[in-house]
């Protein structure tokens, strides 16, 4: 039974060898956020290039255009409206296995979209009135997230990605909190 | 599994952080006197107890300020006000009589536990006006406060009816008569 026991051991220590063999041997990553694009009207696409040591590095686009971002907008729930981010990022992983593991990573974000305030315009021939003006902003701030990531195939990712962060320049105009949150689905070649 | 469904589970709840959430359409001015309890030296059943509200579209808050442009031609102000009569020595009851029992002058009235005051926009002379009476059915002690769940004691709260996208004009109008609890006290014989 033991003898059993340790074949089995071992198998399953040589398949698992053999995959990360094969998927160490890929070094670059393409993804799309599904849950951004459904849940978020916004498309979000990744690079992620792997290096020999557990870390790897990337970039993520995003472009959003909500319909029911821009009525917030519109009718006043909210004073801003992100449009893109363009966020960098170095993660590490956290697990041996490089088929399934978790990693941490921390990313920088370039962002901006539109951004309204109320105005009193004066000092004309006619009394003042309240308006509002639109105008856009560019941000760039700083964050860190947790993600956990597996393999199907040796090429099929699918990530699933929890990360927020915070606006450091413009915060007057750009949404203080900055997040990094979803579920992709990726091809590693 | 079961850490990638806690994943998941974070992640939703994670999901609704990005917004700096808040309402960004309204504007808040102070003016006082801008509605009035026509005062009578005594009162009788029979007779109304009067509420007048008649204000220009252009107001002075320290300059001339348009208030019908500054609401997107906001047509109504709206503001609530309480009549109550005392049943016994502790106990206040509020008054309740039918619409139709309301003398309406000018602008509209809705009353059920308070009494929606609704100031109409006259385009002709470009005033807010609202004049109406509220029937004294009984004998007895009454007492008379501006705002329904309101957190002001001795002001009146109007707000611009304003369509979904165009600025909330909100005014907080100092008023006279009313005690330092908010209350203006009345016989009627």
């Amino acid at each position: 039974m033991k003898k059993l026991f340790s074949l089995l051991l071992l198998l399953s220590l040589a398949t698992q060898a053999q995959e990360n063999s094969i998927i160490s041997n890929k070094k670059t990553e393409l993804r799309v956020d599904v849950l951004a694009a459904v849940a978020n009207t916004k498309l979000s696409v990744s690079y992620e290039r792997f290096f020999d040591n557990a870390f790897s590095t990337g970039i993520n686009v995003n472009y959003s255009n909500s319909d029911k971002l821009n009525d917030d907008f519109d009718n006043g729930y909210r004073n801003n409206v992100p449009k893109f981010e363009v966020n960098p990022y170095v993660r590490y992983a956290l697990s041996k296995s490089k088929t399934r593991y978790y990693f941490a990573e921390i990313f920088g974000s370039y962002n901006g979209g539109d951004y309204k305030e109320i105005i009193r315009v004066s000092g004309m021939a006619q009394p003042d009135y309240y308006t509002t003006e639109k105008s856009q902003y560019t941000d760039f701030g700083i964050g860190g997230g947790l993600g956990y990531k597996m393999y199907f195939k040796d090429c099929i990712a699918l990530e699933v990605l929890v990360g927020f962060g915070s606006n450091l320049f413009n915060r007057e105009k750009s949404p203080d909190v900055i997040s990094r949150v979803g579920i992709n689905l990726g091809y590693r070649f | 599994m079961k850490k990638l469904l806690l994943f998941a589970f974070v992640l939703m709840f994670s999901n609704c952080d990005t917004n700096d959430d808040g309402f960004y359409n309204n504007i808040y001015l102070d003016i006082p006197n801008l509605v009035t309890i026509q005062i009578q030296p005594t009162y009788n059943v029979g007779d109304y107890i009067y509420v007048n509200a008649v204000f220009s579209r252009i107001l002075n808050d320290g300059a001339l300020l348009d208030i019908y442009k500054s609401s997107g031609g906001a047509t109504q102000f709206t503001f609530t006000y309480v009549i109550e009569r005392k049943i016994n020595a502790t106990t206040w009851e509020v008054v309740t009589v039918n619409d139709s029992q309301l003398d309406i002058n000018q602008g509209n009235a809705q009353n059920g536990s308070y009494v929606y005051a609704i100031c109409v926009y006259d385009e002709i002379d470009q005033f807010y006006k609202y004049n109406v009476g509220f029937p004294l059915i009984t004998a007895g002690e009454y007492r008379f406060s501006y705002g329904y769940n309101s957190s002001s004691i001795n002001s009146v709260e109007l707000r611009s009816e304003s369509s979904s996208k165009n600025l909330i004009v909100n005014i907080n109008s100092l008023a006279s008569n009313i005690d330092s609890s908010g209350f203006y006290y009345f016989n009627v014989n």
